[in-house]
């Protein structure tokens, strides 16, 4: 099972620059907020890559996908499920 | 030609600041680099509200007026000198403005000045009428990328000042390969078009 706890971890020590991520909920905009921009999501992207060894194609790079830490679990589940 | 190989040598020396040597080369050489080309309605577009927190920063309007007040310094040397460049063939562009100082741009080309038509226009087939642009070639300094969606804010402005002076829509086109710029436009909504591949080596470009 996924745990968001280390996705959060990451978003909160190598992406934001201020604030505190335990404010905010796991269906808390990360877009709207600014915590994840157009910097941000490569570094995101690229961690997630290396960490849970799966490919993300840049169809699947939406805002949908990346809208909060739930949308993110919900994407990288679903591909380490489909590699096993 | 003198002050193209100095724009040239200044951007090969900032961008190996920011990026290493191979990334140089594979900007300039590539074979099947996937480009998607995007369109975006401006008929009702209005900035999101979420790109409304950059305070201190101003949209300038880059034109040779605006240009020879020299009222603002450019933060990149080779930025200045494209400028220039771009000034002489008529293109227009918009500035983001720290203080005193051009800290990005975005170049756009207005569809009725025939026979010069933007070189990416004819590569893409793009048939661009009176009420719409291209827009092309955006720049944030290497600082201030990951300052809470300055781009995203940038370019939500620039597109909404051209929707205000009555251009309809606006074509653009983005590398599915750099990240940060197709997240950009996805988040600003532009609709993408086709996908297509594209050769380069050095300054000949040619679909696949």
């Amino acid at each position: 099972m996924l745990d968001k706890k280390e996705i959060r971890l990451f978003i909160q020590t190598k992406i934001m620059k201020e604030g505190n991520i335990d404010d905010f909920k796991d269906t808390d905009s990360l877009i709207e907020t600014g915590i994840i921009d157009s910097l941000g999501i490569q570094i995101l992207l690229a961690y997630l890559e290396k960490a849970y060894s799966i490919k993300i194609a840049d169809e699947e790079l939406t805002p949908e996908n990346f809208e909060n830490i739930d949308a993110i679990s919900v994407l990288v589940q679903s591909k380490t499920t489909a590699i096993r | 030609m003198l002050q193209y190989i100095k724009m040239r040598f200044f951007h090969v020396i900032e961008f190996m600041n920011s990026n290493n040597f191979f990334s140089l080369w594979g900007e300039i050489i590539y074979f099947q680099r996937t480009c998607i080309q995007l369109e975006k309605d401006l008929k009702y577009f209005s900035p999101s509200n979420i790109y409304t927190q950059h305070t201190d920063l101003t949209i300038i309007k880059i034109d040779s007026t605006t240009f020879s007040e020299k009222k603002f310094i450019h933060k990149s040397k080779a930025r200045y000198l494209k400028a220039l460049q771009y000034l002489k063939k008529g293109y227009s562009g918009y500035g983001i403005v720290r203080k005193n100082e051009v800290i990005g741009d975005i170049w756009c080309f207005t569809c009725h000045k025939p026979p010069d038509i933007h070189p990416d226009l004819v590569l893409l087939n793009i048939k661009c009428t009176l009420n719409e642009c291209y827009l092309f070639d955006m720049y944030i300094s290497p600082q201030e990328r990951g300052n809470k969606n300055v781009a995203a804010y940038f370019e939500s402005i620039v597109l909404s000042d051209l929707s205000k002076k009555g251009y309809e829509k606006v074509y653009g086109y983005v590398w599915a390969d750099n990240v940060p710029a197709l997240w950009l436009h996805r988040i600003i909504k532009w609709k993408e078009k086709r996908k297509l591949k594209i050769n380069r080596f050095l300054g000949f470009k040619k679909i696949s």
